[in-house]
C-alpha cells in the first residue's frame, strides 16, 4: 500500500516532447509526460507524470496526478493528487487522496459509484 | 570527428536495435487517438490514430498500429497500416507486414517484398524538407500575436 511504483508490463509512456490535441481512448495503463489537450477516456490507470500537462476532461479507473491537470477528472476507483501536482478542476471518485503540498483548486465529490463526469452544474 | 564514418549509407536504426531506454517511447495497442499528435522524440506507435502526426525524429508504426491521416517525420518505418500521405525528411521504410494506401514523399524510400502498397512515390519532393522549419515560426508567432492583440485592445 505504499506509493512504490509498480512497473506493470503494459504501461505506455506518452513522452515529454509529445503533444496531442484531440480525443484519446485507451484500455491499458498510460503514463503521460507530454501535453494532451482535449479528452481522455480510459478504462485503466492514468498517471500524469511530473512533466505531464493535461488540459482535458479525464475519465479512468484510477488516476494518479504528479503533474498539471486543468479540467474535470472522474475515476471509478480512486484519484491520487501528489505533492508535485497542480490541479484546477473538479474531481469525482469513490476514493480521493490529496497529499499535503499539492496545489488543488476545485471541487471534490466522493461517491461510491462515480459515473461518467457530468458537466451539469 | 568520426561522424562521417559510414553513417551516411546506413538504413535508419530500427527501434528493436536500440537498447531499452527512455528515449524510445511506445504507445500501446489499445490506445485510440483522434486528433493531432506532435512529437520530438523517437516514437513507436502501436495504437490507432485518426488525424495527423507531426514528428521531428524517428517514427515507427508498429505491426498493430494503424494511422488514418497524414504523417510527417524524419524517419518513418511502417509495419502496420497507414491510410494517408507520408512525408519524411530522411527516409521511409515500408516493411513486409505493412499495408499502405497513400503517397510517399521522401528522399529515400524502401518497400520490402511482401508489403502492400498502393500510391505514388516522390523522391524529389521539396515540401518534405521545408515542412520542418515551418513549425517553428508558428509556435513563436502565437505569443507575439497575443501581445499585439492585447496591446491594441
Amino acid at each position: 500500500m505504499s506509493n512504490a511504483q509498480v512497473t506493470s508490463e503494459r504501461t505506455s509512456v506518452f513522452g515529454p516532447t509529445l503533444r496531442f490535441k484531440g480525443e484519446l481512448k485507451a484500455q491499458e495503463d498510460i503514463k503521460i509526460e507530454g501535453r494532451i489537450e482535449g479528452s481522455i477516456i480510459h478504462q485503466q490507470k492514468v498517471i500524469v507524470g511530473s512533466k505531464g500537462e493535461v488540459v482535458a476532461t479525464v475519465q479512468a479507473a484510477q488516476i494518479d496526478v504528479d503533474g498539471k491537470v486543468q479540467g474535470d477528472m472522474s475515476a471509478k476507483k480512486s484519484i491520487k493528487v501528489s505533492q508535485t501536482a497542480v490541479v484546477r478542476g473538479n474531481i469525482r471518485a469513490p476514493s480521493v487522496s490529496i497529499t499535503e503540498g499539492a496545489n488543488f483548486n476545485g471541487g471534490v465529490t466522493m461517491e461510491p459509484n462515480a459515473g461518467p463526469a457530468s458537466t451539469a452544474r | 570527428m568520426n561522424k562521417t564514418f559510414g553513417d551516411t549509407k546506413l538504413a535508419p536504426p530500427a527501434p528493436a536495435a536500440q537498447p531499452a531506454s527512455n528515449t524510445t517511447c511506445v504507445l500501446g495497442p489499445t490506445l485510440h487517438f483522434k486528433g493531432e499528435l506532435y512529437g520530438e522524440e523517437d516514437l513507436e506507435f502501436q495504437g490507432q490514430l485518426e488525424g495527423t502526426i507531426e514528428h521531428t525524429r524517428s517514427l515507427s508504426i508498429g505491426k498493430e498500429g494503424g494511422v488514418t491521416g497524414n504523417i510527417r517525420a524524419k524517419f518513418v518505418i511502417v509495419e502496420g497500416r497507414v491510410e494517408g500521405d507520408i512525408y519524411a525528411t530522411e527516409s521511409v521504410s515500408i516493411r513486409q507486414t505493412a499495408k499502405v494506401v497513400g503517397n510517399v514523399f521522401a528522399p529515400r524510400v524502401g518497400i520490402a517484398d511482401g508489403a502492400q502498397f498502393s500510391g505514388r512515390i516522390d523522391m524529389n519532393h521539396k515540401q518534405a524538407q521545408t515542412a520542418r522549419p515551418a513549425t517553428i515560426p508558428v509556435t513563436l508567432s502565437e505569443p507575439a500575436a497575443e501581445k499585439l492583440l492585447t496591446k491594441q485592445a
